[in-house]
């Protein structure tokens, strides 16, 4: 017997908000998170990025961290959102949740701080550690009390819509009752040069899907929901915000950073997403897209949609231009933002759009537009050609 | 909602290869007299055309190589998903590119060591050389990173009405250029001279550090060259020494199964007398069959317990107890039908692995 997933908590922490209520109005007010840094350290100010506005210590303070944790700025970050979404849904003991995490850096934040000085500053060395992502989650898991099944999902930028999969599969398979999922990832120098290094960072407020597009802002974040079967959720009275039906995961295996030109792995991805929700392509109301504005993903994504959806393409945005590109947060931040259209029953709009890419035959939504939403296609993708599509709907 | 996982390929890269050989030997035992046990394999061009293993790390060279013989182990061609577990990645080409970030001042850096960084690269990079757009996960969760991706093969074949040949595997390099900060953090033993084979007598902080690459081929469906079956496993990320041996019975318990029931204990004994208090309990607990431990041969890493997992299914398949590998004294009484792994590193990540004999 295979359960529908029911989502019963959401939390956020994004370059538009601290919380879900603070994300939904800046998205209905088409507020964009992206600007100048102020907090990262860097000598490459002249790109924008999407950062949070909140300093470590401030974090600290109000996540009431104990003074000998040991926390990166994501688990900052992570910990942040995964409070919020665990007191939607009503967790008062997480003794039996598993969380499944996602995350691309870790705690790079602090490995690239103290790496020529930890011999120096002995203090530090519990920091040596933090360069693996587990330990981020570990440090997540410890402070919410969590102590079963913890793991971290990390392919790059698809890590928090996989993570949300092996949450589901978690949940179908009987070997979870109750799962926090999600993905946190803050910015670094790592993160900044290394995309500036592929030379995909844009000067400029980004542009998805526009013909002039020029590159990726980079953002940092954090977002999890809650996820549980129908039968629980319903068995304990809990408000259902909408349900996971179906997810597809496919590989590009063209390169190991850039898409192929066919989207073939994104094809696959939505493919799948549709297939496991046993839906056609046409009850899709909404595609929140991967949709980064650099050169090569906006044009293999836009294919692929057009080739699953050929003549009947739903309402399309990339919500990017808001928040940056989260990396491994991404895919659980546009959860939210999927099942926020959902609750609002409303499209986001895809900011700074301006000219039609001559390759494609659509535009993305640039005004927020009313409409029915039933169910929304959410897309990530990452380096080594890993793909994924979720499928949400309305209850 | 029974349905099996059997184990029908397998390959291995480790400490214990040769220059020649991939698969360990039971007989023939690699020692080293320091702490940083490196694989000496050089038989790479086996399987992977010299031009494509010139852009290649270690961990890629090992992940892409013990994949595709896995699968050929197997007589498998395409596999059904490709899961990766990874402590640290491709941790050489994260560092140099962290290095240069730093000494370079964040100028002038190429973009070749930070694409080989992502946690992801060994998936990617296997997809690459099979063309294959199956799903692709990695995970990366310390000392149960390889068992979160076993778990999601279980997990696949569970939900999914279809058949499976998920390709499964843990890769972890050594990477020269923090083997300080380990030193510094108190994971690697500080002794000068050290002779693996005693790892266990020296009662010191830390480890002797490993690397390698370990492959699987996970189906539901029996084969001609089916090693072993995984009948279930365990996570659990913090637990106090007194909970291993509740939380090992309870687990044996969901299996319908008790202490009673098992012929063979592998351990993840590593010699760092902060930490091997965790296994004790089972070492005490188990004392009328055999047991045995394999860090002292490979070394630690986060995914050293895929070797323990490769070690098990070998000793089911062939029924031979390798000296070397040995933690007790006690003969196996009976043909060794179930195997228990238990696994920790400093406190945290702690898995169980429940193999059966086919």
């Amino acid at each position: 017997m295979i359960q529908r997933i029911a989502i019963t908590g959401m939390g956020i922490v994004s370059a538009i908000g601290n919380n879900v209520q603070e994300n939904l109005l800046a998205l209905t007010q088409q507020k964009s998170g992206i600007g100048q840094l102020e907090l990262l350290e860097t000598i490459h100010q002249k790109f924008p990025c999407g950062e949070i506005k909140l300093t470590n210590t401030h974090l600290v303070e109000v996540l009431k961290v104990k003074q000998d944790e040991t926390f990166t700025r994501a688990a900052l970050l992570g910990v942040k959102a995964a409070e919020e979404a665990l007191q939607q849904a009503k967790i008062s003991s997480t003794t039996k949740i598993a969380f499944v995490n996602g995350t691309s850096v870790g705690g790079m934040d602090y490995t690239e701080k103290l790496y020529q000085d930890f011999s120096k500053n002995p203090h530090t060395t519990k920091y040596i550690e933090a360069q693996h992502p587990g330990f981020t989650s570990d440090t997540i898991a410890h402070h919410l009390a969590i102590t079963g099944l913890v793991t971290t999902v990390s392919t790059a930028c698809s890590s928090g819509a996989n993570a949300l999969i092996t949450g589901a599969k978690l949940l179908k398979a009987g070997k979870a009752e109750t799962v926090l999922a999600g993905g946190t990832d803050c910015l670094s120098k790592f993160t900044l040069n290394g995309f500036h290094s592929l030379k995909i960072l844009s000067e400029k407020l980004c542009q998805p899907f526009d013909e002039y597009r020029s590159g990726l802002n980079l953002g940092e974040g954090a977002a999890y929901l809650v996820l549980e079967t129908e039968e629980k959720a319903t068995a304990q009275n809990k408000t259902i915000l909408g349900f996971l039906d179906g997810y597809g995961n496919a590989n590009d295996a063209f390169h190991q950073t850039a898409s192929s030109a066919t989207g073939e792995g994104s094809f696959l991805a939505m493919q799948a997403a549709l297939n496991s929700a046993k839906i056609n392509a046409e009850e899709v109301s909404y595609i929140n897209a991967h949709g980064t504005a650099t050169e090569n993903n906006d044009l293999s994504e836009g294919i692929a949609i057009q080739r699953i959806f050929e003549e009947n393409l739903p309402k399309i945005s990339s919500t990017k231009a808001f928040t940056g590109h989260t990396l491994a947060a991404a895919g659980a931040i546009e959860a939210v933002f999927s099942l926020l259209a959902i609750q609002e029953q409303k499209i986001w709009p895809n900011l700074n759009f301006k000219a039609q890419m001559p390759e494609l035959s659509f535009s993305p939504e640039t005004e927020i537009v009313p409409q029915k939403i039933e169910k929304v296609l959410s897309n990530s993708f990452g380096f080594g050609g890993n793909c994924s599509s979720l499928l949400f709907s309305a209850v | 909602m029974i349905k099996t996982c059997y184990i029908n390929g397998i390959s291995s890269l480790s400490p214990q290869s040769t220059v020649e050989e991939e698969n360990f030997d039971f007989q023939q035992i690699q020692t080293f007299e320091k702490p940083v046990l490196q694989v000496a394999f050089k038989g790479y061009k086996k399987l992977i055309k010299p031009a494509a293993m010139r852009r290649m790390s270690k961990s890629v060279k090992m992940g892409v190589f013990t994949a595709a013989s896995a699968l050929i182990d197997a007589n498998i061609k395409e596999p059904t998903s490709i899961l990766t577990g990874t402590g640290m990645g491709c941790k050489q080409d994260s560092d140099i590119f962290l290095e240069n970030l730093l000494l370079q001042h964040e100028e002038l850096l190429s973009p070749s060591k930070f694409v080989q960084s992502t946690h992801n690269t060994v998936g990617g990079q296997v997809a690459l050389y099979l063309k294959s757009k199956a799903y692709n996960f990695t995970y990366v969760q310390g000392s149960a990173s390889f068992e979160s991706a076993l778990l999601d093969a279980q997990l696949t074949i569970l939900t999914e009405e279809k058949k499976h040949q998920i390709l499964v595997g843990g890769i972890d390099e050594i990477s020269e250029n923090t083997i300080g900060l380990l030193q510094l953090d108190q994971q690697i033993k500080s002794e000068t001279s050290l002779e693996n084979l005693k790892l266990l007598d020296y009662k010191s902080k830390g480890s002797i550090i490993g690397e390698g690459a370990h492959f699987f081929v996970i189906s539901e469906e029996k084969s001609q060259n089916s090693y072993a079956q995984l009948i279930d496993l365990h996570l659990e990320n913090s637990l106090a020494t007194e909970e291993v041996l509740l939380k090992t019975k309870a687990f044996l318990a969901e299996n319908k199964l008790a202490i009673a029931d098992i012929d063979l204990v592998i351990l993840g004994n590593n010699g760092d007398v902060d930490f091997d208090a965790y296994f004790q309990p089972l070492q005490q607990e188990f004392i009328e069959i055999p047991l045995v431990y394999y860090k002292h041969l490979v070394g630690e890493s986060y995914t050293a317990s895929a070797f323990g997992m490769q070690l098990g299914v070998k000793i089911l398949k062939s029924q031979h107890l390798p000296e070397a590998y040995r933690l007790n004294n006690v003969q196996p009484q009976k043909t060794i039908k179930k195997v228990l792994l238990y696994n920790q590193f400093r406190g945290k990540n702690h898995s169980w692995i429940l193999l059966e004999y086919v």
